[in-house]
């Protein structure tokens, strides 16, 4: 679980373009690379999802 | 000293100033003052952030000049301050995207218009199609040649008059279907805050109430070949009352051309009248003494076609060559503009056939 957990937290923190070096070393030593694959496609599919909702919110308020 | 501080405010005073305008304009409508006042607040709003941004780092570069005694810092990171420095202007963009998307959803709303007007961009002209009015003509640049090659002075409106205006009634929604014949144009007018393409093949849309009655300018902002900068917009906003006359006179002037149609004309009255048309809708290309460009295109003077058979010279006319710059003229011209310019190739520019054709033979 807490693979999964840094795996994720990495990867917000390469979205945001931010990473620190303690983490960066973490994850090339103890990370597994089908983890990142995964949490990386799980994290790019949940910001399509909140920015297709955020227009469909917005298109709501609108008319 | 003086003359230099007359000079100053010489330049600041208004007519110089006004001549000096590098901003985009409100424009005369609801609309185009929507998005003026959008480009005023990013542009601020850059502004603050520029001067900040600069402030804080000639400030440091300032304070902490070496000649002061200040030595470097050597350090790999610091999350904090990058995340800020990342989350901050996001945060910004993001607040001023609310704005923007409102001003967009209102630029694309083009529901419930009064008009609806197609707009087609060719080379290099517009044609202009009222949807519920059966109104359809060409508009054409109007500038004479003799302004463009320098032989006379140039008016204030050189290369942004027609001889057809787009005219519009003001205070209704005119809705505009912008599309292409030939290649990709733009259809473009400041004051409207309209700039939109005109691709072959698609049909984009935009729209304009307009408050005031007035004349309104623009160009063509796509660069869409050779006279690219000869296809000129020109719009005429006109009182409802106005522009109700306008339809009408439009539809008298149609019936009164169909009656031209079946007319018999004197070859002189064609030759004349063949010169204009040629001189308007042809010289572009074939030049106004008909040699051409060579390698671009073919000169009237001695042409196989314009000495040939008449009735392949009418061909080329009326329906064009595919693939060719040589567009179809029957949308642009009347039976009786091309009877007429016909007549003219084969009798003048060097060329001696003879013959002439009637409108009323002209296929269309
Ligand atoms: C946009 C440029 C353009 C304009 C405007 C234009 N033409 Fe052409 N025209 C051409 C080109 C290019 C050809 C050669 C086509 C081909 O490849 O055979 C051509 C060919 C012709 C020919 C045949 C010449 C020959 O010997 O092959 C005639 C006749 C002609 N045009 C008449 C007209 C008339 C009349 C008008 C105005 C009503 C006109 N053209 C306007 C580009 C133009
Ligand atoms: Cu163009």
């Amino acid at each position: 679980m807490k693979i999964w957990m840094q795996a994720i937290w990495s990867v917000m923190a390469s979205f945001l373009g931010v990473q620190s070096n303690a983490n960066r070393e973490r994850d090339f030593e103890h990370g597994r690379f089908s983890v990142f694959v995964v949490a990386g496609l799980l994290m790019t599919f949940a910001f399509l999802i909140s920015v297709f909702g955020l227009v469909q919110l917005v298109m709501m308020y609108v008319k | 000293m003086s003359k230099a501080l007359t000079l100053a405010l010489s330049l600041l005073s208004t007519p110089a100033l006004a001549d000096w305008q590098v901003n985009m304009n409100k424009g005369v409508t609801a609309l185009s003052r929507e998005i003026f006042d959008l480009h005023m607040l990013i542009f601020w709003i850059c502004v603050v952030i520029g001067v900040a941004v600069f402030g804080v780092m000639f400030y440091s570069i300032f304070k902490h000049r070496k000649s002061k005694g200040a030595v470097a810092e050597h350090w790999h990171e610091n999350t904090t301050v990058e995340v800020v420095w990342t989350v901050i202007p996001s945060i910004i963009l993001i607040a001023m995207a609310v704005p923007a998307t409102a001003t967009l959803m209102d630029m694309y709303d083009t529901s419930e218009a009064d008009v609806d007007i197609q707009i087609t961009g060719y080379q290099w002209k517009w044609r202009y199609q009222y949807l519920d009015e059966d109104i359809d003509f060409f508009s054409n640049l109007s500038t004479p040649r003799e302004e463009i090659v320098n032989e006379s002075a140039k008016n204030p409106n050189y290369l942004l008059e027609v001889d057809n205006a787009l005219v519009i009634p003001a205070n209704k929604k005119v809705r505009f279907l912008i599309t292409a014949n030939d290649v990709i144009h733009s259809w473009w007018v400041p004051h409207f805050a309209v700039k939109k393409d005109a691709i072959p093949g698609f049909i984009n849309e935009a729209w304009v109430k307009v408050e005031e009655p007035g004349v309104y300018r623009g160009q063509c902002t796509e660069l869409c070949g050779k006279d690219h900068g000869f296809m000129p917009v020109v719009v005429e906003v006109k009182s409802e009352a106005d522009y109700a006359q306008w339809v009408a006179d439009q539809k008298a002037m149609k019936l009164a051309m169909a009656g031209e149609a079946s007319k018999e004309f004197s070859m002189d009255e064609l030759i004349a009248k063949g010169e204009g048309v040629y001189q308007a809708a042809c010289a572009g290309c074939h030049q106004p003494n008909g040699q051409g460009i060579p390698g671009a295109f073919p000169a009237i003077t001695g042409s196989a076609i314009a000495t040939g058979a008449i009735d392949a010279h009418i061909d080329i006319i009326v329906n064009g060559k595919t693939g060719t710059a040589m567009q179809a003229f029957k949308e642009q011209l009347s039976a009786v503009d091309i009877a007429a310019v016909v007549t003219y190739q084969r009798n003048a520019l060097g060329n001696t056939v003879g013959d002439m054709v009637q409108p009323s033979a002209i296929q269309k």
